[in-house]
């Protein structure tokens, strides 16, 4: 009987390999590693946000069980900074310690290292350190201010000065006659959050030296080996093939462990001094204060539309805060507003960026990546001019959104959507909610709120011209395959999703594929695993690998059958010829053949059964306007929710939430509902209560999760209006796009143009909180106003209220910052 | 957490000699849902920690003679929870059965959220509204005190270094002809922002004798709405509804945190949140069966 192998993995929900680890308690994170004669290190942290200070550790080199100490002065010129390496920043602003002044309350200081954990903290406490407090500034725009004290004032920036440290510009069309020619012109001011990845595992290391090779390995919680190899060996000058970076199981990142961090970097030299392993796992305190967190944004923005809604033009005045320093804090206005601007392909954009930094944590990588901030303002503008101009809010998205019938298409800013179905999305959430229903027959306090959002599908970031993700594949001798990825799965579900698609190409049992540990040097090179990149960069190289290897399964099979390669097929762990299923070779014995039996190999076939593919996505270079497509193909979705507001208390509840997404090709929708159930969790955070609160000094005041509004489980609305429309990917060969990140990206501006439909105020900053709520109900009674902005409306704002107070750009106007 | 010397004494009388013994220092550990946090943060570093949990009649619940219910001050407020209860007694273990999390409710104890004295998680607010008697216990002797003595209006409790607070007795469950409890919090696990107690007491013509209206959160130790309370004297229970509900619930708010003081948002929120809440404490002391 012949049986049918077609039947293919990809695109069922196979249950994730993972799992079992992770809901058994087996599953071995960073705090989990132990090895012998390790020893531990704890960092003494800045209490104030910005102070000079001088040092004593004489007393702490002689406490009990210490092994040694660091201080940021005696490494000066022993260690490289860094920060210089990976993105267009020509200053090394990155250091294992600060020097003689910190700019940010949980900087590194000093460290310890002792036998036991208890008397590195003993140790800490003895360290003798003298503040000399200095002025801070919290505040983005006040960070701009001539009188604004300065964090650091001895760093050259190539397009900025002063705490402006980036700039940022886009010039596409001819922004003066949009706004000449306009109908209608809307403006507001939006303020965004800061928001912590608040992965449960925290940030950690273990470094182990050994002195006899030479070779220092990291293990690290970390979503990226070879950034983080490659920034620590140029930091310790070491040679990079004898820098090993091992992740264990990474208890998830959401972008806050894509960077190097002072802990590794700490950590790797008490190793290297000492030649034992030291261990360095972050409380959670220190992790919220330095595990770096989502940028916030002040968005001055403009919209000018024609009378049937038609958008002509977008401009836009983004001061960012990246706190006391970052390494992505850039990159996030970059790529955020590029690709925030989908689903639009506005024709006349015009957009000046500051990029600065506050006496506030470090701005990161954050799930999102700058599409949530624009996001937040835009579509929120989008409803204010359809209600200006007397339209529903889904029919001016509707007749300005790029439609899957007119794809490939290149939109005015540059971005390449191969596909789409974004027009089909919006009309699917429209109908499952009942919008029009809902908004013809509004009850008291309640709303329906709807946001579009369309996201990257990886990136070629503008700071470094490369987009990769590699893999390879070996056939093991007894027929079994491992897949090598230097691409950390931290709840992608690589080991999954992976094997689900080397098992339909080699035609290999899902059972019998293993993800090897991923280790620096083992795996290919690959970037990391960030921006939604892992299903379709990193499925791609996978892709590409498997039929290599295929190929060469294929040849050996060929030619012991002695028939044409073309006549054979795989399937059911083996390889046979056309219809004769129940045939063939196993692929143990061809892999036998090709390691052991290397007579049966044909002529020049060099032995051995591996294979390895590197994608490199074919995206674009940012050009000087700011124009380019750093997309390989674009997510999307849309978010449409049903709130109601408690008039008593400000305590927002959703009825309902549905979610409609395009994420191409889906491999394995389990993960895929997966990562878009999480993305609205993470946006439901950062809409609802996520907030670094600081006071006056710059002292975090949310730095624990009693204290930091993260959702819990009771703060979720059922999801079960969760709905796929795939437009399947043209450029990508197996059609997927990126599930990670478009739903988080929607859910702000969805909630806030809900919560505005339900009680008439407009909330311009973010979190939406129960407090804020109830006293801008209150005062919209007390005013009068149909409309009311928070904070804008309320008596005692002290920001500029409307568009005559708005700040202007720094940057000269003939300058191109690129 | 830092070295400390630790003692699990079996009973009340050891357990006041220990602390007679090793000072003002010393500290007394319950369940250690406040403690332990305290200690590993390094916040707190006791030479001696003397623990409770080891003292059989400090986890009893049982009745006296009166009808007056006496829990022992390391009684978990699983235990409250689960208890059965009848009359006002119930809204003790509706209360204990919904402050924080399951894992600090099978840890904490009522005693220690007496002894903790944070307004924000309910457990004051109770004794004071409920006018619970605290009975305190040392090496010197017995004596008890009213919920409202045992808070210092400064935070803390009026608890000497030498005290044990040992049992805490409520009134008998037929005390209260209505009995209220409600909060505001962020989320379910938060302390409150707001929570607030109201307890009716009648005379044999249905008339309302006391009216106890009890808020937590807005001061270091509850604050009680004497004069709103007072206001609801010698009216009928069920003549509720033909009183200025608002207007009293605006009272209350300005009695326990005046406008006037109210300058930052979270001051502001509570204010509008006093009267929320005492409205709807208010409106269900009036109805059918409140």
């Amino acid at each position: 009987m012949d049986v049918d192998y077609a039947n293919k993995l990809v695109g069922q929900s196979v249950p994730r390999t993972e799992d079992l680890a992770l809901l058994t308690g087996t599953a071995r994170y960073i705090d989990d590693i132990r090895m012998p004669g390790m020893i531990y290190a704890k960092v003494l942290r800045s209490t104030h946000a910005h102070a000079h200070f001088k040092l004593d550790v004489s007393r702490a080199r002689t406490m009990p069980g210490v092994l040694g100490v660091l201080t940021g002065a005696e490494l000066v010129g022993k260690v490289k900074p860094w920060g210089d390496l990976m993105q267009d920043l020509l200053v090394g602003d990155h250091f294992a310690f600060a020097i003689d002044k910190v700019c940010y309350e949980g900087q590194e200081i000093a460290a310890v290292v002792a036998e036991t954990k208890y008397q590195a903290m003993d140790a800490l406490e003895a360290i003798d350190i003298e503040y000399d407090p200095l002025p801070v500034v919290l505040e983005a725009d006040k960070a701009i201010l001539p009188d604004a004290p300065l964090l650091h004032p001895n760093f050259n920036y190539e397009f900025g000065e002063g705490n402006i440290f980036d700039r940022y510009r886009v010039r596409i069309g001819d922004i003066e006659r949009a706004e000449a020619e306009a109908d209608l012109v809307v403006r507001q001011r939006f303020s965004s959050n800061r928001q912590a990845g608040a992965a449960l595992d925290p940030h950690g290391c273990v470094a182990s030296y050994d002195s006899f090779s030479g070779m220092l390995t990291l293990y690290s919680s970390t979503q990226s080996l070879f950034m983080v190899r490659d920034v620590l060996a140029d930091s310790l000058q070491l040679a990079r093939n004898r820098v090993r970076v091992v992740a264990p199981e990474v208890g998830a990142g959401f972008g806050s462990k894509a960077q190097v961090f002072a802990h590794e970097v700490i950590a790797s030299i008490f190793s290297l001094q000492t030649g034992r392993p030291v261990h360095l796992v972050l409380s959670r305190a220190e992790v919220f204060r330095v595990g770096t967190a989502r940028n916030g944004q002040i968005r001055h923005v403009e919209m000018f539309f024609k009378k049937d809604g038609k958008i002509t033009g977008y401009r836009d005045y983004v001061i960012q805060n990246s706190g006391g320093s970052s390494y992505w804090g850039n990159q996030v206005v970059h790529i955020g507003t590029n690709v925030g601007m989908l689903p639009y392909p506005v024709p006349n954009i015009h957009i000046d960026g500051d990029i600065v930094h506050t006496n506030t944590a470090p701005g990161g990588a954050l799930r999102g990546f700058g599409i949530p901030q624009i996001n937040w303002a835009k579509e929120q503008l989008m409803d204010i001019a359809a209600s200006e101009l007397g339209l529903d809010p889904a029919h001016i998205r509707d007749i300005n959104i790029v439609r899957g019938d007119q794809c490939p298409l290149v939109t005015p800013f540059g971005q390449k959507v191969d596909t789409t179905s974004i027009d089909s999305c919006l009309a699917k959430a429209v109908e499952v909610i009942g919008w029009h229903d809902k908004r013809a027959n509004k009850r008291p306090y309640e709303g329906v709120g709807m946001s579009l959002g369309m996201k990257y599908t990886s990136c070629r970031h503008p700071s470094f011209d490369t987009d990769l993700s590699a893999i390879r594949l070996r056939l093991e001798t007894d027929g079994t395959v491992t897949i090598f990825s230097s691409d950390v799965n931290h709840g992608q579900g690589h080991a999954t999703f992976l094997a689900q698609i080397v098992s339909d190409v080699l035609g290999v049992g899902f059972e019998k594929i293993v993800l090897a540990p991923p280790d620096s040097s083992n795996a290919p090179f690959g970037l990391g695993t960030y921006a939604s990149r892992a299903a379709a960069v990193l499925g791609t190289a996978c892709r590409m690998a498997a039929e290599r290897l295929r190929e060469k399964i294929v040849a050996i099979a060929a030619h012991v059958l002695e028939v044409d390669a073309g006549d054979l097929e795989a399937g059911g762990d083996r390889i046979y010829v056309k219809g004769l299923s129940n045939t063939g070779l196993y692929l143990e014995n061809l892999a036998g053949y090709s390691v052991y039996r290397t007579h049966q190999l044909p002529p020049g076939f060099e032995p051995t059964l591996e294979a390895t593919a590197t994608y490199d996505t074919p995206t674009d270079r940012e050009a000087p306007d700011g124009s380019g497509n750093f997309s390989v193909t674009y997510a999307g979705g849309c978010h449409i929710a049903h709130v109601r507001v408690d008039p008593g208390t400000g305590h927002i509840t959703i009825l309902d939430y549905v979610m409609v997404h395009d994420t191409g090709t889906v491999i394995n929708p389990l993960i895929v509902e997966g990562q878009h159930q999480g993305g609205f969790l993470m946006g439901l955070g950062m809409a609802f209560g996520e907030d670094y609160v600081y006071d006056s000094e710059g002292h975090l005041l949310t730095a624990t999760f009693a204290e930091y509004k993260a959702p819990l489980a009771t703060d979720v609305p059922e999801l079960h209006h969760l709905f796929e429309i795939p437009a399947p990917s043209t450029t990508i060969p197996g059609g997927q796009k990126g599930a990670g990140e478009s739903g988080t990206g929607p859910v702000c501006a969805a909630l806030g143009n809900a919560v505005a439909h339900a009680t008439g105020v407009r909330f311009t900053t973010l979190p939406i909180t129960a407090d804020r709520m109830l006293l801008a109900l209150r005062e919209k009674e007390r005013s009068g106003l149909e409309i009311f902005r928070y904070p804008d409306d309320m008596p005692d704002y002290d920001g500029p209220r409307g568009y005559e107070d708005w700040p202007k750009p720094t940057g000269g106007e003939g300058e191109m910052f690129f | 957490m830092t070295p400390f010397t630790y003692f699990q004494p079996a009973g009340l009388e050891e357990a006041f000699s220990l602390v007679a013994e090793h000072g003002p220092g010393t500290r007394l550990m319950a369940g250690g849902q406040s403690l332990l946090l305290a200690l590993k943060e390094r916040l707190a570093r006791p030479p001696t920690v003397v623990s409770l949990s080891r003292i059989p009649e400090l986890s009893a619940i049982s009745y006296a003679e009166d009808g007056s219910l006496e829990v022992g001050a390391a009684t978990t407020y699983a235990q409250l929870q689960k208890a059965a209860f009848t009359g006002w007694h119930r809204h003790i273990s509706a209360i204990a059965g919904n402050l924080a999390d399951r894992s600090v409710r099978s840890m904490g104890t009522i005693g220690g959220g007496a002894c903790q004295a944070d307004p924000r998680y309910d457990v004051p607010t109770l004794l004071v509204a409920s006018a619970a008697r605290m009975v305190i216990g040392s090496i010197d002797g017995m004596r008890s005190i009213d919920a409202a003595a045992f808070f210092s209006p400064a935070g803390g409790t009026t608890l000497g270094p030498r005290d044990i607070l040992c049992r805490i007795v409520f009134p008998p469950a037929g005390v209260f002809a209505s009995f209220g409890f409600d909060k505001f919090r962020f989320r379910v696990f938060d302390a409150a922002v707001v929570n607030a107690a109201l307890a009716v007491t009648t005379d044999e013509a249905g008339r309302i004798t006391i009216a106890r209206l009890v808020f937590g959160g807005i001061a270091a130790c509850p604050s009680v709405a004497g004069a709103a309370g007072a206001r609801l004297c010698g009216v009928q229970l069920n003549e509720f509804a033909s009183l200025p509900v608002a207007d009293i619930a605006a009272q209350a708010s300005e009695e326990v945190l005046p406008i006037a003081t109210a300058t930052t948002r979270h001051r502001q929120f509570q204010s509008e949140l006093i009267k929320t809440i005492t409205t709807g404490l208010l409106t269900q002391a009036g109805a059918p069966g409140g």
